[in-house]
């Protein structure tokens, strides 16, 4: 068959499938490239697409489901437990406050043979059971322990990472708790018209009860935000003020309801675009979960201070030089994942009432 | 810019209008096929771009160096060992430094030596595995006495375009010097061939990634991988054997889609599947799965060690390598070893048993046998660490778990996935046949209609090729 004979053909099935799903390429668009047809199209153009949608019930399908991670059986916890002769290798002071003053100070994380293998066999119960965690956090009003706490893991790619170490840790210490991941890559809190991350936690905390919402995103934020036909310059005065609106926005309801929010700062980043954005956001998260009394996570201390040049290793002191980051300068390694899901073990360890 | 991404779609329509009007202006064409490739690659990472430029300049020059005679040169065995050597450098050093010197640096400190090696701030190419093994098939066909009229016609841009070829850029299938160059200087290239053909594999690409792949990974796969120690026999078999099927299902349809994508090329990429969850022993399956690395791996690591021409010994320490470095060639990971030698062993167990003991299983047991075999290997292939997959298979131990739906639609995929799979080849001739029956709006309103479904019936998103990060 003669190539030029197909032309018409795959430009009518391109129109054909482009005119039906519109509404869905918009959201991609904005998205992934901020882009909005609807800034050059009207409106209504779309709205074949979103009728069919409708009849066809997509809408809500493309949300993430919420997947409850079963607790486990008596018989199943005997067998993960570590066995009595495992050294309970976190130290309790180290999850001390001081202790971690003094760690950031340092500037220096260590991640020796025998912390690696405590946040890989979580003895976060251990240790937050020992007399030196019994002096009660400022943050306890939890009974994880006992109770039916829902917390859920909200985030996009970055959260992907931790969540799923972090709550194999957290499973095994609150078996009577659940935790959820609801991370959904490419989302943030720039883009609202098609993933709505306020909204979505918000539902969380009124309709399905959550009362810890831990929060990782941002790399996806930096960019202009259109919001009522104006555009909010990335970076800007206005854009951060809108910014740390919708934060506000989150954690008010939170404190309104009762919910406790735990916020990951973001990490040092490649590319400079996003890293003015971490500096920006980092403030953000910073200054409001302070404000509203909830915990600040800071993943700098960690993989490296936002107002130093970027580097995808840092030195430890027993392992030299070890490599924290991904090639693409904004995601991590499973020793840095590690590291920050540890942290946030320890964050919801300090909420537990017991 | 992944082939499934709506942006590809539009770029593409309009890069094979331009590239079949300029089909009567071979070199024009060509060169547009090469900048094209280049302009895709660096809609990934201009970094990238200039480093494959590069490397593809050093492959050129290596495949020049390799052809002359100088009295001084040293012989063509060595040339061509110090120019494999050299094209797999850049492979050595941004994949596998850093799990070289993390191991290495673990070795010292356990005997009590504090020296540690240098680390290198490298960023690992999209597609390296693949376009440095395309290197070493140019460069020992170079050293070949085959096509001396089609090695005469290669310039420097043939060479660009072969190793920036953007079907087979990111993730194979891995297309051998001499049969690329025998079709770039073809008769057929230029213009799109057996295209009902490739609309059929374009079609069943998008349903076998877009729909299979990702139902699969949703609902079986990845929670049962993110939370190993959560898991029990029914929940880990079902999430062993969804991602059995997922990654052929994923590969596979990343694969037809190039294909069918290269024939509108005017191009024939090599063949990578043949039905492998049908093999009845290992060796079958390795005959069957990923096909253009296995025979690369068979005629450029199995054969120059000595293949089967020696003892039955040496034969097997052969195997043993080729299939551990056909583990490792997937990434430098633990995982990935352990999975290449688990498989290096099944195939010695069969073959100590055909040489030695000669115990004969039934057909049907010994495809059960492969099958489990495979599923089982493919835990350690999809798991974060070594640690990871064993608490996985220790999770078999509980026999817990809910029947639900998901399961019985899984075993109803599997049972369609089985019958089809036999009828495979009847499968395709009839559908290539319809497709050209029904040519004109009749076929423009099935595609559209196909498009939609798959679109529909598909994830939110743009879902990763597994293959695209080896």
């Amino acid at each position: 068959m003669e190539s030029r004979k197909i032309i018409p053909w795959l430009i009518i099935v391109m129109v054909c499938n482009t005119f039906l799903w519109l509404d869905s390429l918009d959201q991609y668009l904005a998205t992934r490239f901020h882009f909005y047809l609807t800034e050059y199209i009207p409106e209504k153009v779309l709205s074949p697409s979103i009728e069919l949608k409708k009849i066809l019930g997509v809408g809500d399908k493309k949300e993430p489901e919420l997947k409850k991670i079963e607790t486990l059986t008596l018989k199943q916890k005997e067998v993960i437990e570590a066995p009595p002769s495992m050294p309970n290798v976190i130290s309790p002071s180290l999850i001390k406050k001081g202790e971690q003053a003094k760690e950031v100070a340092n500037n220096v994380v260590t991640i020796s043979d025998d912390i690696q293998l405590a946040m890989a066999k979580n003895n976060a119960s251990n240790s937050t059971s020992s007399s030196a965690e019994k002096m009660k956090s400022p943050y306890a009003s939890l009974p994880l322990k006992t109770g039916n706490i829902k917390v859920m893991f909200a985030g996009d790619s970055m959260m992907q990472g931790v969540a799923p170490i972090a709550i194999n840790s957290l499973q095994k210490t609150y078996p009577k708790s659940q935790f959820v991941d609801l991370s959904k890559q490419s989302t943030g809190l720039t883009v609202k018209r098609y993933f709505d991350w306020p909204t979505k936690i918000k539902e969380g905390i009124a309709k399905e009860n959550y009362k810890v919402i831990v929060i990782f995103l941002g790399p996806n934020d930096p960019w202009d935000i259109y919001e009522n036909k104006k555009v909010y310059k990335f970076p800007s005065k206005e854009w951060e003020a809108l910014y740390q609106e919708r934060v506000e926005d989150v954690l008010s309801f939170a404190k309104d309801h009762g919910a406790k929010i735990i916020w990951i700062g973001l990490a040092n980043m490649n590319e400079e675009r996003l890293k003015t954005g971490a500096i920006i956001q980092n403030r953000v998260f910073k200054n409001e979960t302070q404000k509203y009394g909830f915990q600040y996570i800071s993943t700098e201390e960690i993989v490296g201070p936002l107002d130093q040049p970027y580097k995808a290793y840092i030195k430890d002191p027993v392992k030299g030089d070890v490599l924290m980051r991904g090639s693409d300068g904004i995601h991590f390694t499973p020793t840095a994942l590690r590291l920050i899901s540890q942290r946030v073990v320890n964050a919801i360890a300090q909420l537990d009432q017991e | 810019m992944s082939f499934i991404s709506p942006e590809f779609c539009y770029v593409a329509l309009v890069f094979f209008i331009i590239y079949w009007y300029l089909k009567p202006y071979f070199a024009i064409q060509k060169n547009y096929l090469m900048v094209a490739s280049y302009l895709f690659y660096a809609s990934w990472s201009i970094k990238f771009t200039c480093i494959l430029f590069v490397y593809s300049f050093f492959i050129w020059f290596m495949g020049k160096w390799i052809k002359t005679n100088a009295l001084i040169a040293p012989s063509q065995k060595l040339k061509l060992s110090i120019a494999i050597c050299l094209s797999l450098s850049l492979l050595l050093m941004t994949k596998y430094y850093e799990f070289i010197r993390e191991i290495f640096d673990d070795m010292l400190r356990s005997i009590g030596v504090n020296h540690q090696l240098p680390y290198l701030e490298v960023i690992i190419p999209a597609g390296i595995s693949f376009f440095t093994f395309q290197a070493i098939t140019y460069l020992v066909w170079q050293n070949k006495n085959e096509s001396p009229d089609i090695k005469q016609q290669i310039t420097f841009v043939d060479v660009l375009l072969y190793l920036a070829f953007w079907p087979t850029l990111f993730a194979g299938p891995i297309f051998r010097a001499k049969d690329f160059f025998e079709q770039l200087y073809g008769p057929l290239v230029g213009a799109a061939i057996q295209v009902e053909k490739a609309i059929y594999f374009i079609l069943l690409g998008l349903l076998q990634k877009m729909v299979l792949a990702n139902w699969l990974s949703t609902n079986f796969v990845d929670e049962v991988f993110a939370y190993p120690a959560q898991q029990n026999i029914l929940s880990v078999s079902s999430g062993a054997w969804a991602y059995a099927l997922q990654i052929f299902f994923d590969f596979s349809g990343y694969t037809l889609l190039v294909t069918g994508l290269g024939l509108l090329l005017g191009y024939q990429v090599p063949i990578n599947f043949r039905q492998p969850y049908l093999a009845k022993n290992l060796q079958e399956f390795w005959k069957r799965w990923h096909i253009s690395l296995s025979t690369f791996i068979r005629d450029y690591i199995y054969i120059p060690l000595g293949g089967n021409k020696f003892s039955f010994t040496r034969t097997q320490v052969n195997i043993f390598i080729a299939m551990t470095l056909s583990g490792i060639w997937h990434g430098a990971n633990l995982t990935f070893i352990f999975w290449g030698v688990l498989h290096a062993l099944g195939v010695i167990f069969i073959n100590v048993n055909n040489q030695y003991v000669k115990i004969k299983i039934p057909q049907g047991l010994a495809y059960i046998l492969t099958l489990v075999f495979i599923c089982m290997t493919w835990v350690f292939f999809r798991s974060d660490n070594l640690d990871n997959a064993l608490s996985l298979l220790k999770q078999l131990t509980h026999v817990t778990g809910n029947f639900n739906v998901s399961h019985l639609l899984l075993i109803l995929l599997s049972a369609l996935f089985f019958i089809l799979s036999k009828r495979s080849d009847m499968i395709e001739q009839h559908c290539t046949l319809q497709i050209k029956k029904w040519w004109g709006w009749r076929l423009c309103l099935l595609i559209t209609a196909s498009i939609y479904l798959i679109i529909y019936a598909g994830p939110s998103g743009i879902p990763a090729f597994i293959y695209y990060r080896f």
